[in-house]
């Protein structure tokens, strides 16, 4: 009735104005420039709004009420919402990971920032798909690929590092092992970082399998001015029976073999890494993990989270300018360990915000039943893909929460000459598990949480699709060729793989060793003959 | 609830009546002139008043030797003119009364709801 009113109006003013125009004066003509142009602005009805900064998915509906969805022209993801992390799930083939990369080609072209992206699928297909439509990676680094960026597992802040190692290296759940083998690590690390210089996981493996290197390692804390408590806590663990530390260690020991051999183990345990993910955040890069899944490949996912988690602290602490270096996990749910809930909310807080991509409720469950309520507390939205599984779908479809369904119903009473109405309000579902099942590839139903200015919370749900990105060069890519930087041996480093675990090289040093001592008491010697003749 | 559904004739009404006015034919009846003319008549009075001069008088001469037909067009321009005033009001009345109507009967479902569910 409005548009009829309004186009009422219009006509009239249309019609006065050409015959004032024509009978009385052409100047009349343009008062109804004026009117027309007022009519025309609320017949489109558009309150001029701020515009939204985002990435934008193109037509999509606005399902407040799914009775009456509004069809929506621009659905705009908010950087707003991609700040806080957002949590995808979706069977196999539902888009997860087209979305993973389009939301990657947003950050790359649109907000040109870096990101982090952890692909545990590992499939070549979607680092082609990135490369193609643009969102290409500075650093890539790989858990399977021989050429890729070196890292050090095991840099970053003592405290980090300690918990990083504990998670992946200790696996008994013996009680008297367990601590025994945290009291190792508890007594080693401090040592080999208050000693200043870079040291890898291989170094540490040497210290606890070699006597030797323990006590060249205790030699060069005193030289470095190592705190006394630091080294007597060493020295004491040093101290312990050989056969007796031997049985406490073995199992830590066993662990780590696997980060200190093969092929892979030159590129976790680099005294100069190519990749360091401090410096990829603070410099804002693009990275590019990748970890198809494997045992092996979790714990260095677990490492490298925890490295991560350690970087958010500090930013947390010492940076107020934060540059968002947002984090996506695709297909992530089985990299999924305990401590994973208070990182992702510490790096959410520093700006790193972390988003999940996976196939089932089933895999958050698994880390426990909070886990998957922390996820979706702390995110800013919810993409829900097309789910099989019916329990899923059902507590996806849940956290859309409900509306309210009016029914209203009239009837003709003929025998009494009546009529009568009926209103029934009842909840209902807002997304069911069968929408849910009945999405195509790439359509999702969206929930989105805003806090806006003032606290005003927004909260927008939506059906939309994706918008595919550009993948017709995809197949021009392989896998990268990745140089690696400077071998161990020509860095600063402790070094005490190289120099321990050559038995020839070991003879060597230790005989260059006592000829340099046997010259200095020659030295001494001759001295003293010198005061004696005096 | 109320919608422009039940309103709908008002309006219709609203917006035909001027030209439904000015459109009827002129007769006789009991000796008086009734119908359509007597209004045109009246209405291109009051507009040649407020027109400049010589437009007012080349309007009123149009209207001597215009046929009923002629007349209705004449005063095309002012039917439409009035109709768009009458369905502004109507339109401004009857959305007062849907969202007043609608509001109490609102109010009221949600009432008996809240009753429903054990609040007094």
């Amino acid at each position: 009735m409005r548009y009829f009113i309004l186009s009422l109006v219009a006509v009239t003013l249309l019609v006065d104005a050409i015959i004032l125009t024509v009978f009385i004066n052409e100047w009349f003509i343009l008062s109804i420039v004026v009117p027309l142009v007022l009519i025309n602005t609320l017949l489109k009805n558009i309150p001029k709004k701020k515009k939204v900064v985002g990435f934008e998915l193109g037509k999509g509906t606005d399902i407040a009420n799914p009775e009456t969805p509004i069809n929506v022209k621009h659905v705009v993801l908010e950087d707003k919402v991609l700040n806080l992390g957002f949590l995808g799930i979706g069977s196999p083939g539902s888009g997860k990971s087209v979305i993973a990369v389009s939301v990657l080609e947003y950050f790359t072209k649109v907000r040109e920032g870096g990101w982090l992206y952890a692909d545990g699928k590992g499939d070549l297909d979607i680092y082609q798909s990135c490369m193609s439509c643009g969102a290409q990676p500075d650093k890539f680094f790989s858990s399977e690929l021989p050429n890729s960026e070196t890292v050090n597992v095991v840099s970053g802040p003592l405290e980090d590092v300690i918990d990083s190692l504990t998670e992946v290296l200790i696996t008994t759940d013996n009680e008297y092992y367990k601590n025994a083998q945290k009291a190792a690590l508890r007594s080693v690390l401090p040592l080999l970082h208050k000693i200043g210089i870079p040291f890898t996981l291989r170094d540490l493996y040497v210290v606890f399998a070699n006597n030797e290197a323990s006590q060249y390692v205790l030699n060069l804390a005193n030289k470095h001015n190592v705190p006394p408590d630091v080294i007597e806590l060493a020295n004491n663990f040093f101290e312990i029976e050989p056969k007796s530390r031997a049985e406490q260690v073995n199992g830590l020991l066993t662990r780590m073999q696997l980060f200190v051999t093969g092929d892979v183990a030159d590129r976790i345990n680099a005294y100069e890494p190519t990749l360091k993910l401090e410096q990829a955040v603070s410099n804002n890069l693009k990275v590019y993990l990748h970890m198809p899944y494997t045992h092996f490949s979790k714990d260095i996912a677990t490492l490298l989270t925890q490295q991560l988690g350690g970087i958010a602290k500090n930013r947390q602490l010492y940076e107020d300018q934060r540059t968002p270096w947002p984090m996506i996990f695709d297909d992530w749910g089985v990299f999924f360990f305990d401590g994973i809930g208070p990182i992702t909310a510490r790096c959410r807080s520093a700006k790193m915000p972390v988003s999940y991509l996976f196939q089932s409720k089933g895999q958050t469950n698994e880390i426990s039943v909070h886990f998957t309520d922390q996820i979706t507390d702390n995110i800013g939205g919810l993409m829900v893909l097309r789910i099989n599984g019916q329990g899923t779908a059902s507590w996806a479809g849940g956290q859309f929460g409900t509306y309210e369904s009016v029914e209203y119903s009239a009837n003709e009473n003929t025998r009494f000459n009546g009529t009568g109405q009926n209103m029934t309000v009842t909840e209902k579902p807002r997304v069911r598990a069968d929408d849910i099942k009945n999405l195509n590839a790439g359509e999702a139903y969206i929930d989105t949480f805003i806090t806006g200015e003032g606290g005003k919370s927004s909260n927008k749900r939506y059906k939309a699709r994706f918008p595919l990105p550009d993948f017709s060069k995809a197949r021009e890519y392989q896998w990268p060729i990745i140089e690696t930087g400077k071998h161990n041996d020509e860095c600063e480093g402790l070094q005490l793989w190289r120099d321990f675990m050559n038995a020839d090289r070991l003879k060597q040093l230790k005989s260059n060793i006592v000829k340099s001592a046997l010259d200095d008491v020659k030295e001494d010697i001759t001295e003293l003959d010198e005061v004696d003749f005096l | 609830m109320k919608t422009w559904w039940n309103y709908w004739p008002l309006m219709a009404l609203s917006v035909s009546f001027p030209f439904i006015c000015t459109g009827l034919p002129t007769t006789v009846f009991n000796g008086v002139v009734v119908g359509g003319g007597i209004i045109r008549q009246e209405l291109v009075n009051l507009v040649a008043m407020v027109m400049p001069v010589e437009s007012g008088q080349r309007y009123i001469d149009a209207f001597n030797t215009a046929s009923a037909g002629e007349e209705f067009l004449l005063l095309l321009p002012l039917s439409l003119n009035i109709s768009t005033i009458l369905a502004l009001i109507t339109f401004l009345i009857v959305s007062i009364l849907i969202g007043l109507s609608n509001s109490i009967k609102r109010q009221e479902y949600k009432s008996q709801r809240k009753a429903s569910k054990g609040a007094n």
